[in-house]
């Protein structure tokens, strides 16, 4: 017996966040002790979803991770570069392919939930900010994506 | 007739010209809105489900949240970890803030490299911004 499921829903936020964000540097959903710096980690965090609307409104966390030897200027120099990336993602609403379907995948909307701040690190040769974006998105096909 | 910037100069106008009692009343609202939100932020903090350790009582950092209410656009913004409820208020706005000064809160808050990120504060304002928008 095959039980009937819904056939839209919104993209992966996390994978549509990190293909964004992959052309400035190294970006992920979690990173392994020792991977090269620096490194942006993307967490889906909270959000909710309208059903009538067939829409999403997700809140991700976005990780700048920097090695402290190269000092503070450069990691706040690299978080910046995020920070402005994820800013240009909100004037422009460009679309990014995903890398799990090759579809293209377009947001709604791209909102600052937090502007990035300093936030310490359990491991202190790195230099941390996060920043968190609230992004809306709308419900896609989930075979064609589209 | 002026053009105005944003939205949060006309809340501040409206403030502003309205009587002493009807300032009372946004700020009596402020307060209950920010004792609702540390006590969702209570409800869905993490606590440490063992015995005490490292001289640490589990729910330390839940029992360390607190709400403020605070006027024009002057947070105090030194704690560990704090939030806005309700957006950031303007001058001589009320607005509202849910705070932690616990130590581990922005391990907790922000996750470590080996622990994750619960966003207790995150998920408090995201809700209450929610809410704001649809009631």
């Amino acid at each position: 017996m095959t039980a009937e499921l819904n056939d839209y829903r919104p993209n992966d936020i996390e994978e549509m966040v990190v293909a964004w964000l992959t052309p400035l540097t190294r970006a992920g959903v979690s990173r392994d002790i020792g991977d090269p710096l620096p490194f942006i980690m993307v967490r889906h965090l909270t959000g909710a979803e309208n059903i009538e609307q067939q829409t999403g409104d997700p809140v991700v966390s976005v990780h700048t991770l920097c090695a402290r030897d190269l000092g503070w200027g450069a990691a706040k120099r690299q978080a910046a570069q995020t920070h402005d990336r994820m800013t240009l993602w909100g004037r422009y609403h460009d679309t990014v392919i995903l890398p799990s379907t090759h579809v293209e995948a377009a947001v709604d909307y791209v909102r600052v939930f937090e502007s990035p701040i300093w936030v310490v690190y359990s491991d202190l040769q790195i230099l941390r900010k996060v920043g968190r974006y609230q992004i809306g998105l709308s419900y896609v096909n989930a075979t064609t994506g589209q | 007739m002026p053009i105005r910037e944003s939205p949060h100069d006309i809340a501040r106008d409206i403030i502003q010209r309205a009587p002493v009692e009807g300032r009372e009343e946004i700020s009596r609202y402020t307060d209950d809105v920010v004792n609702r939100a540390v006590d969702y932020a209570k409800s869905i903090a993490p606590v440490w489900p063992g015995e005490e350790s490292q001289g640490r009582q589990p729910g330390t950092f839940r029992d360390s949240i607190y709400g403020e209410v605070y006027y024009g656009g002057e947070a105090d913004t030194s704690h560990p970890v704090r939030a806005n409820i309700g957006g950031e208020g303007g001058k001589g706005e009320p607005a509202g803030a849910i705070i932690s000064d616990d130590p581990k809160a922005p391990f907790i808050e922000f996750g470590t490299a080996k622990t994750p990120e619960h966003g207790t504060f995150a998920k408090t304002a995201a809700h209450f911004n929610d809410l704001e928008t649809h009631e």
